[in-house]
């Protein structure tokens, strides 16, 4: 599986009120394959612009993103993308969801279905092949997200805060699951977060994004499973720590005004 | 069951009630007017039995079939439905390509900008100088009205299917035309009901209009008829027929509409 790697990336918007954005500024990153790497930043900082980049949904205003010896040019299943909001298609049952990507590239239906099968099977939803998405809850919809993504095999698996919506409780039973599925896999994961809990129960490296540049590149030395006593730690307190000053959060509460970037790019 | 019944009950009860009302102040109109010039609903109910298989008044003034109004009423609805068929398989087909095309759009929107502003009754009277007074001319009229409104409809159904539904299918490789047929065509389908019901509800008002302006059968051909003979029974009777055909494929409509919806009805596992 190939590295990623961003060279010099910077991506401007014109904003509706006229003025520029710069939305990312000279990023240059790179990231070895199978390395669980979590984005994190404050709404409006370029996290999800990093993302769509990368998942070629966004073109850079200078500089390139590789994915081992290919430039990036165009969205393509080997960079498969699970989504904040939710877009699983609601006129497909479960398994024709995620059937897709196979379908998009070409997969016979006998392939198709074997395939489908083993990684709905994988998430738990055997019982659910032939239902509506409509017929499940957020955090079963996830996971057939999940299955399409693993279905189509993608080097890199892109994730814009896509447990945002759901309860805390299936928010962790969801990371249990990715870590899971991460680790038998050993895909590459972006997983784009503002919850600094959820950065330290998944990443190998936390990536600080502010005004659009890569702040700070943390490596997580933690060990895994990460429960509550490994993030009680003094290392994962003092990563916490460091954490929250970049996010402007100082002693506890927010220091200086809310940053109106967040209007601007989102 | 017995609670999809009850819940339908009020519904079904209203409606009877409401043809109840329509018959009522029909038969009260009747009252007060001379048979000749408004026969009450039963009257026009005889016409209809005496007359809808075979009709020997037809057979009396020349016409050759003698197999009474239903020749003529399944010309109007065969005409009907192939022209909606036609002009909503050719609005959708362009109102979704326009989506992603934008030369396309261009000429498509100009089109729509000039014949849309123009009236279709206007339009009619062109068609049937065109193509004669043959099924082709009135097919074409109602494909035409139907293929405007189907645009209009299919641009702005697609305009509004989710744009993260259009990006996961991006990532996960599929090409254009995937994206057509698989996520903007079936994310259009309930905006599209809509449109397709009003097409079809029209449909049949420019049929029979295109068969008053010029034709040799249908349903508006023998309204024609009956209005020159003064036959108030049989102009009534074609109305009432025609009415009936279209509540019928109306509602066919709505039960296939409901099947190709049935993944947006509410309810969840939990």
């Amino acid at each position: 599986m190939p590295n990623v790697t961003f060279e010099s990336i910077s991506c401007d918007f014109r904003h509706r009120s006229g003025h520029l954005v710069h939305a990312l500024r000279d990023v240059s990153l790179e990231v070895p394959e199978g390395q669980m790497v979590c984005v994190v930043g404050r709404s409006g900082h370029g996290k999800t612009t990093l993302l769509r980049v990368l998942a070629g949904l966004q073109s850079p205003s200078a500089g390139q993103v590789m994915v081992g010896d290919r430039r990036v040019s165009k969205p393509g299943s080997d960079r498969a993308m699970v989504f904040q909001q939710d877009t699983v298609f609601p006129w497909m049952h479960v398994q024709d969801n995620v059937e897709f990507g196979l379908a998009a590239n070409g997969v016979g239906r006998a392939e198709r279905r074997k395939i489908a099968d083993r990684w709905i099977k994988a998430v738990g939803l055997e019982e659910f092949a032939d239902s509506w998405p409509r017929e499940l809850s957020g955090g079963m919809r996830k996971r057939v997200a999940l299955a399409a993504v693993l279905a189509v095999d993608a080097d890199v698996w892109l994730m814009d805060e896509p447990f945002g919506s759901l309860d805390y409780f299936t928010r962790r039973t969801l990371h249990d699951f990715l870590l899971e599925l991460w680790s038998t896999t050993n895909k590459t994961v972006f997983f784009v977060t503002h919850d600094i809990e959820e950065a330290l129960i998944l990443a190998d490296r936390v990536l600080l994004v502010h005004e659009g540049r890569i702040v700070d590149d943390l490596h997580v030395p933690l060990t895994r499973p990460r429960d509550e006593d490994v993030r009680a730690t003094p290392e994962a307190v003092e990563l916490t720590k460091r954490i929250l000053r970049h996010l402007g959060v100082e002693g506890g509460r927010p220091a200086g005004p809310i940053n109106d970037r967040a209007e601007a790019v989102s | 069951m017995g609670a999809a019944v009850r819940t339908r009950f009020p519904g079904l009860a209203l409606s009877l009630a409401g043809i109840a009302v329509g018959l009522g102040i029909w038969k009260l109109i009747s009252l007060s007017m001379d048979d000749a010039v408004m026969p009450d609903p039963l009257a026009t109910y005889r016409y209809i039995a005496d007359n809808l298989f075979n009709s020997e008044y037809l057979v009396s003034k020349g016409f050759s079939d003698g197999n009474g109004y239903l020749p003529h009423l399944w010309y109007t609805t065969r005409n009907v439905l192939a022209g909606v068929a036609a002009g909503t398989v050719i609005g959708v087909a362009l109102g979704l390509a326009s989506l992603r095309l934008k030369v396309l759009r261009e000429v498509t929107d100009s089109i729509t900008a000039v014949f849309g502003t123009a009236p279709i009754f206007v339009a009619a009277p062109f068609f049937l100088i065109w193509f004669g007074i043959v099924s082709t001319a009135q097919i074409l009229i109602v494909a035409f009205y139907t293929t405007l409104l189907m645009y209009v409809f299919s641009r702005r159904a697609g305009e509004n299917v989710p744009a993260g539904y259009i990006e996961s299918g991006l990532t996960f490789g599929a090409d254009r035309w995937l994206i057509m047929r698989r996520i903007h065509l079936p994310g259009s389908v309930p905006e599209l009901a809509g449109g397709f019901r009003i097409a079809l509800a029209g449909a049949w008002g420019l049929a029979g209009i295109a068969e008053l302006l010029g034709a040799q059968q249908g349903a508006g051909f023998l309204i024609k008829f009956f209005a020159t003979a003064f036959v108030v029974e049989g102009m009534l009777a074609m109305i009432v027929l025609l009415g009936l055909i279209a509540i019928v494929v109306d509602q066919l409509v709505v039960v296939l509409m409901l099947y190709l919806t049935r993944w947006a009805e509410s309810g969840r596992v939990n």
